[in-house]
């Protein structure tokens, strides 16, 4: 199908609500990534359903600025960031810069079907702030440009650039013995 | 230009970033020890590269699914409403439901859907919020405890808890009846069982209740 996300979000706004539907297929697969390395994935289902409930609801706020793509990253992004929040003040009191498993606690199941490789990028990941694990992946996996990554975590980009650097610095340094 | 790259310059470069010095590339083919350390980084960045999510099968259909019920028919303009006229709605909206009015004999218009789910919304926060303190009495309380008062009031919010998802089902909100669902299933464990107490409540139910509680903006009432 040929509509650009712009034409599906001017005919949703215009109250064709199944024009969300191809938004939904094009977007949920990257939210779900993004999800997955930031919380694990048993709740990164449920951070694309809420992502995209908030979108669709939230659609009057959406300002073609940005394009839908980083919007809804944004989105999800800040989802995250609230649930590894939530975690955090569980179990101890205002750590202002959360750190939290990038797969807490994998099932032995996973554990078997993980290589090695990547429990060591599992493990790596956990070495990082959440910010920092967010711009990593953004810019490593998901391929967004620095500018895109400042505009997800609502940053500058002078400030989004440094956190990719000390991202990858501390990638390199925990899986220096890896690789 | 005079020193070698820095390693920063090394990471836009590799990423394709702009902002690494004019010759770069330039100085990365012309000296032996940046092209050594491009090298490594590269390599080291590539190999972590491999590392794929599997998306599961299905996702997007099954977030579409779970979408759609609470979306408002096509060509709906949402006005906005006075708050007054909310405010009695919503009250009606829930009393009709303690007078035992489950089913709607119709599909409800989108507006009285949307003043049903303010509703709900903005009283689920400290349903979960009680909850979520008998489950962690209960599952924190020594063997052998005497957990009556924790019974009692396990089974007066279960009573309101059933209120509030078939509430949530009637307003397409599965992600809260899911949570209800299962939160029942523990409140209900809480208020027949006899020793020893399960401790069911299970961390990712909690979880999600906290969650969904820190989701719940109390000004707005609404997610
Ligand atoms: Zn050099």
């Amino acid at each position: 199908m040929g509509d650009t996300d712009q034409d599906l979000v001017a005919r949703v706004r215009a109250g064709d609500s199944g024009a969300f539907r191809p938004l939904v297929e094009r977007h949920a697969p990257g939210v779900f990534r993004l999800a997955c390395r930031m919380t694990g994935e048993t709740d990164a289902e449920d951070v694309v359903q809420e992502t995209l409930l908030r979108a669709f609801r939230q659609l009057d706020k959406y300002e073609s600025r940005s394009s839908f793509g980083t919007w809804i990253h944004r989105i999800a992004a800040n989802l995250c960031f609230d649930l590894l929040r939530v975690r955090a003040r569980r179990r101890a009191p205002a750590l202002d810069d959360v750190r939290e498993p990038a797969c807490p606690a994998p099932r032995p199941d996973r554990i078997a079907i993980a290589t090695q490789a990547r429990a060591g990028v599992l493990e790596a990941l956990d070495g990082l702030t959440v910010r920092e694990r967010a711009a990593f992946l953004l810019r490593h996996w998901e391929g967004f440009g620095i500018d895109r990554i400042a505009e997800v975590l609502e940053i500058s980009e002078t400030a989004a650039k440094n956190t990719v650097f000390r991202a990858v610095r501390k990638m390199r340094a925990s899986l220096a013995g890896r690789f | 230009m005079t020193g070698h790259l820095g390693e920063d310059d090394l990471i836009l470069l590799y990423y394709g970033e702009r902002g690494a010095p004019a010759d770069a590339r330039h100085h990365l083919r012309e000296c032996p020890d940046c092209a050594a350390e491009f090298q490594a980084l590269s390599s080291a960045l590539d190999r972590m590269a491999g590392d794929e999510v599997h998306v599961p099968p299905g996702l997007s259909s099954r977030v579409w699914a779970r979408l759609q019920p609470g979306m408002p028919a096509p060509r709906i303009r949402r006005w906005p409403k006075p708050l007054a006229w909310m405010a009695t709605a919503a009250a009606i909206a829930l009393a009709s439901f303690h007078l035992g009015r489950h089913t709607a004999p119709e599909p409800p218009p989108a507006t009285a859907m949307e003043t049903r789910e303010r509703a709900l919304v903005a009283s689920l926060g400290h349903h979960l919020e009680r909850s979520r303190m008998v489950l962690t009495e209960v599952s924190n309380a020594p063997i052998g405890a005497d957990l009556s008062n924790e019974r009692l009031e396990a089974r007066d919010l279960l009573a309101s808890n059933r209120l509030y998802r078939q509430t949530a089902a009637f307003a397409g909100r599965f992600e809260y009846q899911d949570l209800l669902d299962e939160l029942e299933q523990a409140l209900l464990e809480i208020a027949q069982e006899t020793e020893p107490l399960p401790r069911a409540s299970g961390e990712n139910l909690m979880f999600r209740m906290k969650v969904i509680e820190s989701k719940i903006d109390p000004q707005e009432g609404q997610l």
